[in-house]
């Protein structure tokens, strides 16, 4: 689907960086995405055209739409990179605006026609929006039971049913619709259509009523509800039959993507935070100065990188190894949303009451905690995603995570910043890994590997994690015996988080190490990686406690430093517009 | 047997009638429609008082019906759980009192006895804008002067500030401040002139919305001498000694949104249907439903505990309420984010599903944490004590605190509480904890007990190894290391075990009452509580599948027999919906 040419991924941070002029310092309440007038937006419970406009302008819409269809995207970690400052801003016109859009288009991207494709982009580029209609309220995440039917008809399909907690729907020009084409039970029994308003009888459906939510206050969140309504046959996406195959891989990207742009949240919560704590005199000193803050502070600075490293290396991935994707991106889905959750609530413990105001200085951040569990439950809860794991959890313990990874080249194109990458193939994705985990297989033969520059204390993380995952592969092991071959009981969801703290850790270490060349000197002395690593340590055994107090000094300044001089806190360290 | 403190709270409980009816005022329905309109919910209140609720805040020798803590913390519990704004805007009355029932005189108490009784609203002005729980920093002005004193300053985030009739003011009476410069008054604002006084604006909140969160600005207004409330300069000591009750009550308002959470989440678990099971029987769903019911059992027993202990180990509040102020309230906030995740898009959704109940409930409960002295405050308070505690415990192992059957065992009756008894440090005892070292009855005659004694050897070697830690660690006061709050939090975790085992040991041998021996006998719900405080600790557990179904199966019944999800029996009001 993407252009075939390899492009620099320096793009996308010099396009981030315009983009973020562009917005303009978003506590200037003058401009169009400040967070006063974000905060008063969401009070109304309204995205403002002025807002949107904004956006449109910037033609955002272009970067959902692959570049041989007429569109800016070629590489999702770019996408990523330029997403992130509407997301630094305002997580509901990131999701009211465009990623609902995006969220839809994958779906045609992956499994549409030319002609199809075509017809999307159109509509993309000329800033319109698409919907995605998947859901149904009785039956949540799983699709497989969901009864809005498509009844094949001789000319095409006759939709009868209701779809509902589906934003944009009533200002979408068109949507992307999950529906049940055939009365056999399983998984061949839905499909997936592109429908556009235009080609429906508008007497034939009607929308249902706008939902009051708690969070994304501002999206236009509703329903819909067809009554023999005509679709015709141009609009099934792919083959009849195949919708549940083809959404779970579609899910496969926007899992990946939309907790990567997330990661905007967790820098606008810390930037918010660490302002208050550097402001604020409490038993005569600054709060910054209380030794509990700032280890909040540190700690959050450390999860901020360590989900950065996931969101770059998960979105060079589906580049890479798109076969693997199924468990990697459930790993992520599970994990960042997590990070930021207890992140956002770490946090709020040091602005003390200032969290629970929707006024002042502060104000914006009890608006990130209520936005922000959308991204968790939004298109696929948490639990869904550790059940995606856990039935591969025995085939990744007797594959991936036993087998040293012997060839490491095709790591470094996933975990390079600057490097080529490989152009995205839609049709390689796979519904399981079939229990390869080249990420974990890396940390096995990272140590016999000469021509990485090791230190001591990273020697001494990288043995640490894989006896862990030692214990891991005991622990399935053992599950698997009590269980009679099905892992599916309470105790499966600790080992998944377990494997997911493995998993971020390779992908810190492996981020490091794969660029030697990185000019940016808090980047290079590792110093941040033996913390973060640190820090992951800790989830797994309490007792892997060193304190350094120095190091801590060093994280904190760096902090400063950049709150200071506008840059973000993510590995890259990119500029800001404030 | 009956659990005493039940007797009334039931009473109250079917006085208010079924929350889900439209003929009750207390309605889920009506405290939803009041949180959107961000309307006092003055209806309810006017119940609460036709009841006498209030009567509960005056203690009994000052004409009141205030005899055991342990039961005003169950009858605010059962508001708690319909609705924790009204909670909230309702037991202020009794944190604007408790500084004079603690310090004041004779003739102040009496009149304040009756002005509640006759249904005055009193607010504890306390907080000020740019100090938050910095006490030695408020500048709030009560100058000594021949009439009197003199009052200037603002006082912030008052809950009831504008609605209060009286006041008790937290202010300096010496310019130099310090620990003996500040002083409590009792102001009555109908006595102070037009002019004397403004009330702030009522401040936009998170949540308990409909709440009067505002402030009070005085000018320059003099107050009679016979408004001071203990002696001058001792208003610290007053307040601080008034936060140890405040503080252990506020766990009835998490134990009260614990019971909301749950049953809710419980009613859509039965009723969805998932991969063609119920949603309760998935194994992610059972998860979180062990865990939250274990969650609320030990957040109840260590409400007890501490509600007891007011009475009982007076002068140990200092420690126990922190404790219990900083356990209680976040492990619940954890736990209703949790079945969040159970509920999906329910929980986002504000006017669907049970009248947004969860997103409401969920944002109300978060600001227990927060007031009357915050999760950082109390840890600190914890903090403080470790070394001493450290150094006492060879000491409590050869002597055994002879109150632990009046503290423990529910059906003994409580001493009359003492509030001369109540101290600012708790000179290295703790009851609670020691009470490990002399748990001799407990057998091993079955699976269960062999088990949960195992936990006590394991919980045993973790406090030797906590307060070596602690011993081995140097700090100042005013600069704790970080590593000292996991500290504090894991003696927190221990401490609740200890009381888990404790009310298991003294009370097993009443509960003949059919409806809870399913997990009484044989330590069942014991042992599902350690396994969950061990978990939490990171240390090894044993579960068991048959005592896990067992626990669930006792949270079954007593949803669908309408009874609290507790201990003890006590029958709701909410109408059978099966």
């Amino acid at each position: 689907m993407l252009v075939a040419t390899q492009s620099i991924a320096a793009g996308g941070k010099s396009q981030q960086a315009q983009f973020e002029q562009y917005l303009g310092d978003p506590n200037d309440s003058q401009v169009a995405l400040s967070y006063a007038k974000i905060l008063e937006a969401d009070e109304a419970g309204v995205i403002t055209k002025e807002a949107e406009e904004c956006l449109d302008k910037w033609h955002l819409n272009h970067y959902f739409v692959p570049q041989e269809l007429g569109g800016k995207l070629s590489r999702f970690d770019t996408m990523v990179e330029v997403l992130r400052p509407v997301f630094r801003r305002d997580f509901t016109l990131g999701l009211g605006y465009g990623v609902t859009s995006f969220i839809a288009a994958v779906n045609v991207w992956l499994s549409g026609n030319q002609e199809q494709k075509q017809h999307l982009a159109d509509i993309l580029l000329n800033n319109e929006k698409v919907s995605v209609v998947f859901h149904e309220l009785n039956h949540g995440n799983d699709f497989i039971h969901n009864e809005l039917k498509a009844i094949p008809t001789a000319n095409g399909f006759r939709l009868s049913g209701k779809k509902q907690v589906i934003n944009n729907i009533e200002r979408a020009r068109a949507f992307v619709l999950f529906a049940q084409t055939s009365e056999k039970a399983g998984s061949r029994s839905h499909s997936l259509f592109l429908i556009d308003k235009k080609d429906l009888s508008p007497e034939s459906y009607r929308y249902l009523p706008r939902y009051k939510t708690l969070g994304v206050k501002g999206c236009q969140i509703a329903g819909i509800e067809f009554q023999d309504t005509f679709a015709n046959q141009e609009s099934l996406l792919g083959k009849a039959g195949s919708g549940v195959e083809n959404a779970l891989k579609a899910f496969q990207i926007t899992r990946c993507i939309l907790p990567a742009m997330s990661v905007g949240v967790a820098d606008t919560a810390l930037r918010t935070v660490l302002k208050f704590a550097t402001k604020r005199k409490l038993y005569n000193r600054s709060v910054a100065d209380i030794p509990h803050a700032r280890w909040t502070l540190v700690n959050a600075f450390l999860d901020l990188l360590i989900i950065d490293c996931l969101s770059g290396s998960m979105t060079r991935a589906l580049h890479v190894i798109p076969e693997q994707m199924s468990v990697y991106s459930a790993l992520m889905k599970y994990f960042v949303p997590l990070t930021i959750e207890q992140m956002l609530n770490d946090l709020s413990i040091i602005l003390g009451a200032r969290f629970y105001l929707r006024e002042g200085e502060f104000g914006i951040f009890q608006k990130l905690l209520r936005d922000y569990p959308v991204v968790s439950f939004g298109h696929a809860g948490t639990a869904i995603c550790q059940a995606t794991i856990i039935p591969q959890l025995k085939f990744l313990a007797r594959k991936g995570w036993s087998k040293p990874l012997e060839k490491r080249e095709h790591l470094r194109e996933i975990y390079q910043f600057e490097g080529n990458l490989a152009p995205f193939q839609p049709e390689k994705l796979k519904l399981t890994n079939n229990g390869k985990d080249d990420i974990l297989g890396s940390l096995r033969s990272l140590l016999a590997n000469a021509s990485y520059p090791i230190t001591d204390e990273l020697r001494s993380f990288i043995v640490f994690f894989n006896s862990q995952l030692d214990n891991l592969i005991e622990e399935v092991d053992l599950l698997e015996r009590n269980t009679g071959n099905n892992l599916c009981e309470p105790k499966a969801f600790d080992l998944v988080e377990k494997y997911a703290i493995i998993f971020a850790a390779a992908s810190c270490i492996n981020t490091y190490l794969e660029n030697p060349h990185h000019s940016e000197p808090f980047f290079q002395s590792g110093k941040w990686l033996n913390a973060a690593l640190q820090r992951l340590a800790q989830k797994l055994s309490p007792n892997m406690v060193v304190e350094s107090t120095e190091l801590e000094e060093e994280l904190l300044y760096q902090m400063c430093e950049r709150l200071d001089n506008g840059y973000s806190f993510t590995l890259a360290g990119s500029p800001l517009a404030g | 047997m009956y659990y005493q403190p039940y007797l009334k709270a039931e009473a109250l409980e079917h006085y208010l009638g079924d929350p889900h009816s439209e003929k009750t005022t207390f309605s889920y329905e009506n405290s939803a429609a009041l949180d959107i309109e961000e309307a006092f919910p003055q209806e309810i209140v006017n119940e609460l008082q036709t009841w006498g609720l209030h009567h509960y805040y005056v203690p009994v020798e000052y004409g009141g019906n205030l005899e055991s803590y342990e039961q005003l913390l169950m009858l605010l519990r059962l508001v708690a759980r319909r609705d924790l704004t009204v909670a909230i805007g309702h037991g202020k009355t009794y944190l604007g009192s408790v500084s004079v029932w603690v310090g004041g005189d004779q003739p102040q108490k009496m009149t304040l006895g009756q002005e509640i009784r006759n249904g005055t609203i009193v607010s504890l002005a306390l907080t000020e804008r740019a100090h938050g729980s910095d006490l030695l920093a408020n500048d709030f002005d009560a100058e000594p002067n021949p009439e009197g004193f003199l009052l200037t300053g603002e006082k912030w985030l008052i809950n009831n500030a504008t609605r209060g009739d009286m006041l008790t003011v937290f202010a300096r009476t010496d310019v130099k401040g310090g620990a003996r410069g500040y002083s409590v008054f009792l102001v009555d604002k109908n006595q102070l002139g037009e002019d004397a006084y403004t009330c702030l604006n009522k401040v936009k909140t998170h949540g308990i919305k409909g709440a009067d969160i505002s402030g009070i600005q005085i000018h320059k207004t003099l107050i009679a001498p016979d408004t001071l409330v203990g002696k001058l300069g001792h208003g610290l000591d007053i307040v601080l000694k008034s936060l140890q009750i405040t503080r252990t009550l506020c766990a009835s308002l998490s134990l009260g949104a614990a019971d909301n959470a749950l049953r809710l989440t419980y009613q859509f678990a039965i009723t969805r249907e998932l991969y063609d099971q119920k949603l309760r029987d998935i194994p992610h769903t059972r998860r979180v439903l062990l865990q939250s019911f274990s969650d609320l059992l030990i957040a109840e027993v260590c409400s007890i505990t501490s509600s007891r202990g007011i009475h009982v180990l007076t002068e140990q509040m200092s420690l126990i309420s922190a404790v219990a102020k900083y356990f209680i309230p976040t492990s619940i906030e954890d736990m209703i984010s949790q079945l969040g995740k159970v509920l999906g898009a329910r929980a986002f959704l504000v006017d669907l599903f049970e009248h947004g109940r969860y997103q409401k409930l969920q944002r109300d409960h978060r600001i227990v944490a927060l007031f009357d002295g915050n999760t950082l405050v109390n840890l600190q308070a914890i903090i403080n004590q470790l070394k001493t505690l450290a150094k006492f415990r060879n000491k409590a192992r050869s002597n055994q605190d002879q109150r632990l059957a009046t503290l423990f065992d529910v059906t003994a009756q409580l001493p009359d509480f003492q509030s001369d008894k109540l101290s600012l440090t708790t000179k290295g005892q703790d009851t609670v904890l020691n009470s490990l070292y002399h748990v001799d009855q407990l057998d091993e005659s079955s699976s269960n007990l062999v088990a949960i004694k195992q936990y006590v050897k394991t919980i045993l070697a973790e406090i030797e190894k906590l307060d070596s830690e602690v011993l081995n660690t140097d700090w100042v006061i005013n600069s704790i290391p970080a590593r000292c709050f996991t500290l504090a939090q894991r003696y927190c975790l221990l401490y609740a075990a200890a009381a888990c085992i404790q009310l298991w040991l003294f009370n097993q041998q009443h509960l003949d009452s059919k409806p809870l021996t399913g997990i009484w006998h044989d330590g069942i719900w014991l042992r599902i509580c350690l396994e969950r405080l061990l978990n939490k600790l990171k240390l090894p557990i044993t579960p068991c599948a048959n005592a896990e179904t067992l626990f669930l199966e006792q949270l079954d019944k007593q949803y669908h027999n309408n009874m609290l999800f507790s201990l003890f029996p006590l029958k709701l009001s909410d109408y059978t919906n099966n």
